[in-house]
Order: C-alpha cells, then structure tokens, then sequence
C-alpha cells in the first residue's frame, strides 16, 4: 500500500474499491494534468469539480502541471473557476509557460555573470509572452533584421505558436547563430486533440522545425522533463512519495510521473487508450515500460469513493 | 482556399478537398501554422492512404556571406513530428532521382560521375549508387571535414568520403580535349 513510485515495472492496474483507499489515503497531495483530465474543450469532465472539492475537504492538495503553453496562469486561474472548479488559485498551477519564463530568468538572470539578462525572442502567443514579461524578461520585437549589439538577443523560446511563419523560423535561426543564445522549449507535444477528433500540431512540431534550421537541440522545460517539478518542490516542498500524478497522456504525465518519482494514475478521458499502456507494459524495450502507469481509471471522478465522506 | 476565422479551432472546421491524395512538402517561405494544420488533417483523414512525400532534408540553404535560411528538411520534420510519420523523401542523398536519370538515360553507373559540393546529399547519393563521385570545393565542404570523415571509425561517415575532388569544376577542362 501507499504511494511509492520506486522501482520496477508498474502494472497499470484499474483502481477502485480497497485498493483506491489504500492508495489515496495516504497521499498527502496530487498533481493534475489539466487538458483531458480534468476538461476537455470548454467542458469539465463529470465530476471532476466535485473530486476536487472532495480533496480540498480531506485536507489533500491539489497542484496542476501542464504542458499548455498558451496561457497565463492568471487566465488559466479564471478557466478553472468558469469551468465549476472552486478555490483554484493561479498559485497552485504550473503551466509550461509559466515554468519555461522562471526558467530563463534563472539562466539570464539569476547567475552572477552581471551581462544585465538579454533580451528573449518568443514564438508563442500573448499568455506566453506575458509569463515572460512577468518574470522580468524583456522580449526582442519581431520582425528585426539583425540582432542588437546594445542588448542581445540571449534565448529563442518555442512556445504553442499559431502564427508560426517562415519567417519567424528564419529570424530565430540568426539569434541561435550565437552559441551564447539558449534554445528553449515549452513543452515536447507533437500534437493537441481537438474536441471533434482531430489533431492540431503542437510545440514539439515546431521545435523541430527550429532544431533542424539551427542544428541545436533545445532545452524542454515541459513533462516528461522534471523542471516543473523542481518548481512545485520549490514554492510548495511535495514529498514524492506521498504524491499521485494524474494524467491522460502516457509519454508526458506518466513518464514525467516516474521520473519524478511519483506513483501514477491514468485517466482515459484524455489522449492515451487502455491499450496503447498495455502495448508498453508488453514490450521489450526498456523505454516502453517507463510508460505504464501504476493505476487507470475512467475519469477522475472514479477517484471519489477512495477520499472519506 | 482561404482558411476561415483567425484560430486553429476555425482551420479545423475548413472544407477538405476530398480529392486529395499526398501532402507534399517542399521549399515554402510562406509556411505556416495554419498550412501545417491542414497538411495534419489530410494526413489524419486519410491515414496509409494519403502519401507524405518531402522534396529533400536540406537543413539550411546558404546565401551569400556566409548566412543561410532555414532549409526543406525543416519543414518536412514539423510534419513528420505532428503527423507522427516519416515521409518519402525524393531527393539527395535519397537514390530515388538517380533511378529517374538513370531510366530515361540508360547510365552506367561504372563509367558515370557524380560533381557535387555537399557530402551528405551529392557525394552519399553517388556513392550509394555505384558512381564516382567527385567533390568540388567551391560550396558549402571544406577539405578538413572530408579529412575528418575519412579519419574516421564509422561507417556512415566514411560513405561521406568521395573518390576525388577538386577545386573548382573549371579543373576538369584540361582533362578534355579541344
């Protein structure tokens, strides 16, 4: 019993009855995936309001990580509250903007090397840039011909971008010319699900564009990436091993889960099938079976019954 | 046709040609998002049955002064990485345009030599497929990154190794007659 992540391969077991009480009764917190998790689109998932306030109630927090890098953490405050989820506070959520705009002021601002910061080229939109701004970084404008000796250009940060041009590509890849100038990406995903089914690309899909134009690898700030975990043990000193983490996606929260180490619970409301964990847990590579969660459920909302009345 | 509204929610919703068959992606200095949602959704409504075909990986192409913009090879791995896919890729140092040339022009590769400035696309692609292969020093390849390759272990990097080289393709003239 109890919330270990620790070693072996996880056994994506379906969680409910005892086996739910056991688990959830000893963590002292989760943390959630938003997207398909806990919305999708502009609905809530069923009942997920109400797991909540059910945690809230036992006295176990809830902390979001998401690889979203669209939104401030302010609008994704007012999202969480127009959605039905009560006393969500910007504070307890880590999206990867905010997460990728405290990283680049840790590395152009918070060394001693005294160079005054630099400016970061941004191709995300408004939530993004203003994550940036709000962690005391100047952005370079768009559309510049060559950089500014006055104050360089010190990062190109890929973000969500869906005004992602040619152009913009071009203009990254004279920053990245300098090997001084970091490249930094929000998060990894190749691809968002649509609420009709399709797919629209994701940052990762533009990362690339941007790693193979400037033969640069860039740093991932996002799951399965650990940044944002430091960042939570920072502001709020989670115990690993009294955590969960819930998320939809098998190669960014469950993965981010185990190298967190975190014990993991997949829920199917989101991008990840029941079969695409047992297609992992049945592989021979050693990488595939990072990717089996501990437990499933449905929804989040199976959760309920694991917490007391 | 143009796409409606500002926003990937409203992409999504446009037509799609049903006749649409291959997303080919070649140079496009006016890629964008918006193109490579629709390129996604092609490749997503029509699976195995729609082809993705990249016109070559070419990272970057340089310009004059020793800058460069960013290349094809670009762009096809946005759309591979959405899309989740490889693509074919017709060009250097793919053989695939060889096999073009070589069908309607009966060569023989044993007496057939391939000129180029680039390692990874000319020189692979010829000696991938039996040619000679000759270098010119007049592109992108210096003589101490050929050095380098023929120095090394690996197998890859010595098929980068051409048979000869020159300095300019001008230094073949005195080998013709009058």
């Amino acid at each position: 019993a109890g919330c270990s992540g620790g070693g072996g391969m996880a056994s994506c077991r379906r969680l409910s009855g005892a086996a739910l009480r056991e688990v959830l009764g000893p963590a002292q917190g989760l943390l959630f995936d938003c997207d398909g998790v806990l919305w999708a689109g502009e609905r809530a998932v069923p009942g997920a309001p109400e797991l909540l306030e059910r945690l809230r109630r036992s006295g176990k927090a809830a902390l979001f990580v998401s690889n979203n890098s669209r939104r401030s953490v302010a609008e994704l405050e007012r999202r969480f509250s127009r959605l039905g989820f009560r006393g969500v506070r910007a504070e307890h959520v880590f999206s990867s903007a905010l997460c990728s705009a405290l990283f680049l002021r840790q590395r152009l601002l918070g060394g001693g090397n005294g160079s005054g910061g630099g400016r970061v080229f941004v191709l995300g939109g408004e939530g993004l840039r203003g994550e940036v701004r709000d962690a005391g970084l100047r952005l370079a404008g768009e559309g510049e011909a060559a950089p500014s000796a006055a104050e360089p250009v010190r990062a190109v940060l890929v973000g969500y971008d869906d005004q992602f041009t040619f152009a913009k590509l071009s203009q990254a890849c004279g920053y990245l010319r300098d090997p001084q100038c970091l490249l930094v990406a929000t998060d990894p995903d190749p691809w968002h699900p649509l609420s009709d089914g399709q797919r629209t690309p994701g940052t990762g899909s533009l990362t690339a564009a941007v790693e193979t134009a400037s033969g640069r690898k860039a740093l991932v700030v996002g799951k399965p990436n650990t940044y944002m975990f430091d960042c939570i043990v920072e502001r709020f000193g989670v115990d690993p091993a009294r955590t969960l983490m819930v998320g939809d996606r098998l190669e960014t929260d469950i993965l981010f889960g185990k190298n967190c180490g975190l014990s993991t619970i997949l829920t199917l409301t989101g991008v990840s099938r029941l079969e695409e964990a047992q297609a992992y847990m049945a592989s021979d590579s050693a990488a595939a079976k990072e990717l089996v969660p501990n437990y499933y459920v449905d929804s989040i909302a199976d959760l309920i019954p694991g917490l007391d009345e | 046709a143009a796409l409606p509204g500002p926003a990937p929610a409203d992409w999504a919703q446009a037509p799609l040609d049903p006749a649409v068959r291959a997303v080919l992606v070649g140079f496009d200095e006016h890629f964008s998002y918006a193109k490579l949602c629709q390129a996604l959704r092609y490749l997503l409504r029509g699976g195995p049955d729609c082809l993705l075909v990249g016109t070559n990986r070419d990272h970057r192409l340089p310009l004059e002064g020793g800058t460069a913009i960013p290349g094809t090879g670009c762009l096809v791995k946005a759309v591979e990485t959405a899309a989740q896919r490889e693509a074919f890729i017709v060009g250097k140092p793919n053989r695939y345009m060889f096999d073009c040339v070589a069908s309607e022009f009966n060569i023989d590769p044993a007496r057939t030599i391939m000129v180029g400035d680039r390692l990874d696309t000319d020189i692979l692609m010829g000696n991938s497929c039996g040619l000679t292969t000759l270098l010119t020093l007049t592109g992108v390849t210096t003589l101490d990154e050929v050095k380098g390759h023929q120095e090394s272990d690996c197998p890859a990097r010595q098929s980068l190794v051409p048979d000869y080289y020159v300095d300019s393709i001008a230094d073949l003239l005195p080998a013709l007659g009058d």
